[in-house]
């Protein structure tokens, strides 16, 4: 497959599915909320196991290093809740929806390329677009919205709670040294984020999923190429959000 | 209301699976594209309704050239046309009653038959279909996955014939299905034809079916038409293909009956 | 799956999809509560703040005023014409005049929270400060005289420079260098003034030692004296040797450096410096 073209297409995806806003019967409420479950409420367990798990150890780190350098851990508060609400809380879950719900949506759209049934809902005046993709994109930005805001929870809860007990920071204490470094444009920025790696998730794997051809060997490799692209596509927008945000902000 | 391919040409990559393919189709018959497999039977279909573009060549739907028109337009040539998938293709999250009343709901269809038919009405015709393909109203609340690979392509078959196209386009209908079912299957093929001036293009690698039901027959070899005759003639070809074709269908059949279709055609 | 289960299960699902958004909508808010949001649309007023030199200050940074966080740096302009009266001319030859405005180095806009504007007067003074281990830097603004006006929106006022460091290192190099000259040059008499100052302490010594052991402390009084009278001599005689020219420089360029130190305010600096000073002013 030649990856330009590949990206164009999934351009082209991208605008066709935001057309479908304005299109009242895109809207089907059962189909979108059957989604958020799927990619949504389905992800929570493992998007809160492992971010509890990252909210420890990047605590830990960032504590060790201080005490290192600066033989001073009274900045811990702020330093772990930047870099959560900045990068961690938002880029775990960004990249455990590509691995689950990415790779779950191109195997079954390439399924359904394969085994004909896109070109049969085109036939029942059905646009694929509208029917596969845009109930999925919907679903994948609330989903992804919703998680990051969890995620962001979870780690600072995990955080704070390493900072209490190993670090002897009072509750208050802890929230106070984390306020003087997060702003509004952090909590801004980890919600674009969360939309914008929810919109890209979806589109991404529809699109390699409408590419598929030849049977399972190719819904295979479709997945593969479309989990890869995709985790390439969210650290690099990541990147340029942060870059935007720090330009404009 | 006709179909007419024209010089219609198609190539994956290097491999050119048509290569200046003519034909017509007159309304209220049955055509049968037959030929190995990987020879463009699929695509031939799939290009009448524009789910494949042509790279060069013209096909008209009733005067319309299919491959000039967007997707709107499309979607309009596609109301008329029913077309069975090689895959059953059924949607797998819904059950077989939301598959079939699918094409009685979308707005298409609404549009063209004046209003949204009542939900009564829906069923009953889902289930007059269902009966056509030899199956009962109580796997209505299944889902596909529930379902054998026979069942599963008759409910295929149902689904396409629910809004009453004009057209019926047909990828081996009969594959994988169970030979009385085959039979009603061609049964209802020539039925739809003779009773309701249903225009069908058969795609199958079936010659004995062929030669039971066809008006004429296609074949089609390396991207070119290697015949395309009544399936009387076709007997007379002296093509080794189809010479092998024919000796693989007439030797299933019993001693008496393949001297008698020989003969027929030899007086 | 009949039509009932059907829909017993969607609404089941959009229950659970609620529930997923209002937690998440309640965690927003928390979120917002943590990070300080009072009001997204609060107004805020910008003016103005020239400086020669802003010690690091970058878009972003905090302003204070007494020492609360208000406002921040919202844009900064190089070499930026300017009305001639709003700045104050602290360093001559440094601001260039150009079709009757000035030219400043750095014209800093900064936003301040309405209510806190109120002490913001135009004899406010703009400090640029540093805080914590890591040392962020911000504005602060220390509130100004009631009956002087209040500082109007987009108005310049001028703004006090932080300390130049890098001048501090220059100069402080240029001192030792200095210091070392004189000692190279003074070599003999340092020798000299060292041996003199075994004397004075041999004789010190000897002093102490007599004072010690003598009962008669009261009635030698005379013998005190005079040996105090020839530490003195001794003590003259090494001050001497150090007050050449050269000694008078340096130490007018100790009184200089202290004189700029003084807008630090580092106490430890001042006294060790001062500690030095008087060390030399002893000899």
């Amino acid at each position: 497959m030649n990856q330009s073209l590949v990206w164009v297409s999934i351009i082209q995806l991208f605008f066709k599915t935001l057309l479908n806003l304005f299109q009242p019967s895109a809207w089907r409420r059962s189909e979108i909320m059957q989604s958020i479950i799927q990619s949504g409420i389905k992800s929570i367990p493992i998007v809160v196991l492992s971010t509890a798990f990252a909210g420890v150890v990047v605590t830990q780190q960032i504590a060790w290093h201080m005490d290192l350098a600066l033989h001073d851990v009274s900045m811990i508060p702020g330093f772990t809740g930047q870099f959560i609400f900045r990068e961690l809380g938002i880029a775990i879950p960004a990249l455990l929806l590509v691995s689950k719900v990415g790779a779950s949506i191109t195997a079954e759209i390439g399924t359904m390329k394969v085994t004909e049934q896109i070109d049969a809902l085109k036939l029942l005046r059905i646009d694929p677009v509208e029917y596969l993709v845009f109930p999925r994109f919907i679903a994948g930005i609330v989903s992804s919205a919703c998680l990051t805001l969890l995620a962001v929870a979870v780690t600072l809860c995990c955080s704070g709670l390493v900072g209490v007990l190993g670090y002897n920071f009072g509750i208050l204490e802890f929230l106070n040294g984390m306020k003087h470094f997060i702003g509004v444009a952090d909590l801004a920025c980890a919600l674009v984020k969360g939309v914008a790696f929810g919109s890209l998730i979806p589109i991404i794997s529809c699109a390699y999923g409408f590419r598929c051809e030849g049977g399972a060997q190719g819904v295979g490799t479709a997945t593969t190429q479309a989990v890869v692209s995709a985790t390439v596509a969210i650290i690099i927008l990541d990147f340029l959000i942060t870059y935007l945000f720090t330009w404009f902000l | 209301m006709s179909i007419r391919f024209e010089q219609v040409s198609k190539s994956f990559g290097s491999k050119r699976v048509l290569d200046g393919v003519s034909f017509e189709v007159e309304r209220g018959e049955i055509l049968f594209i037959l030929g190995r497999s990987g020879m463009g039977k699929s695509v031939t279909l799939k290009q009448m309704i524009g789910l494949l573009k042509p790279d060069s060549g013209h096909i008209y739907v009733d005067h319309q050239d299919v491959t000039q028109l967007d997707e709107n337009q499309l979607a309009r040539v596609r109301q008329k046309c029913g077309m069975v998938f090689q895959h059953p293709a059924l949607l797998d999250s819904l059950t077989v009653y939301e598959n079939i009343a699918f094409g009685l709901k979308t707005v298409q269809f609404i549009r063209s038959a004046g209003g949204a038919l009542p939900e009564e009405e829906i069923k009953r015709r889902v289930i007059e279909k269902l009966a056509l393909v030899h199956l009962g109203p109580e796997i209505l609340d299944r889902l596909p996955s529930e379902l054998s690979y026979g069942m599963q392509k008759r409910v295929s078959l149902a689904r396409t014939l629910a809004p009453n196209p004009s057209y019926l386009l047909f990828d081996e209908p009969t594959t994988g299905l169970d030979p009385i079912t085959t039979n009603a299957v061609n049964d209802l093929i020539h039925d739809l034809s003779r009773k309701l001036q249903v225009t069908s293009l058969v795609v199958s690698h079936d010659m004995a079916c062929a030669l039971k039901i066809a008006d004429r027959i296609l074949v089609l070899d390396h991207g070119k038409i290697l015949a395309h005759t009544s399936n009387e003639l076709l007997k007379l070809s002296q093509e080794p293909l189809i010479q092998d074709f024919l000796s693989e269908t007439l030797a299933l059949l019993p001693p008496e009956e393949r001297f008698d279709s020989l003969a027929g055609v030899r007086q | 799956m009949s039509e009932k289960g059907t829909k017993n299960m969607k609404l089941s699902n959009e229950v659970k999809v609620g529930g997923l958004i209002f937690s998440t909508g309640l965690l927003a808010l928390l979120f917002a509560w943590i990070v300080g949001v009072q009001n997204p649309f609060q107004r805020s007023t910008s003016f103005y703040v020239t400086y020669h030199f802003a010690g690091g200050i970058e878009v972003g940074s905090p302003v204070r005023v007494s020492g609360i966080k208000v406002g921040k740096v919202e844009k900064i302009d190089f070499f930026a014409p300017v009305d001639l009266s709003t700045v104050a001319l602290q360093e001559p030859g440094s601001i260039e005049i150009l079709d009757g405005k000035a030219i400043v180095p750095l014209k800093v806009k900064i936003s301040v929270r309405k209510e806190a504007l109120l002490g913001v007067r135009q004899d406010s003074r703009f400090y640029i400060n540093l805080a914590g281990i890591i040392g962020e830097r911000y504005i602060e603004i220390t509130p100004g005289h009631l009956k002087s006006p209040q500082i109007q929106g987009g108005e310049v006022v001028a703004g006090i420079d932080p300390p130049r460091v890098d001048q501090l290192i220059s100069q402080s190099f240029d001192l030792a260098g200095k210091i070392k000259d004189i000692i190279d040059e003074n070599k003999g008499d340092i020798t000299k003034s060292i041996e003199l100052l075994y004397k004075l302490s041999g004789n010190l010594n000897h002093t102490l030692a007599w004072v010690d052991k003598s009962a008669l402390f009261k009635s030698d009084l005379s013998k005190l004296v005079g040996n105090l009278i020839a530490i003195t001599g001794d003590v003259r005689k090494v001050s001497d040797q150090i007050h050449s020219p050269e000694g008078e420089k340096t130490l007018k360029l100790l009184y200089q450096l202290l004189w700029r130190l003084e807008p630090i305010d580092s106490g430890a600096i001042k006294s060790f410096f001062q500690k030095e000073g008087v060390k030399v002013q002893f000899f």
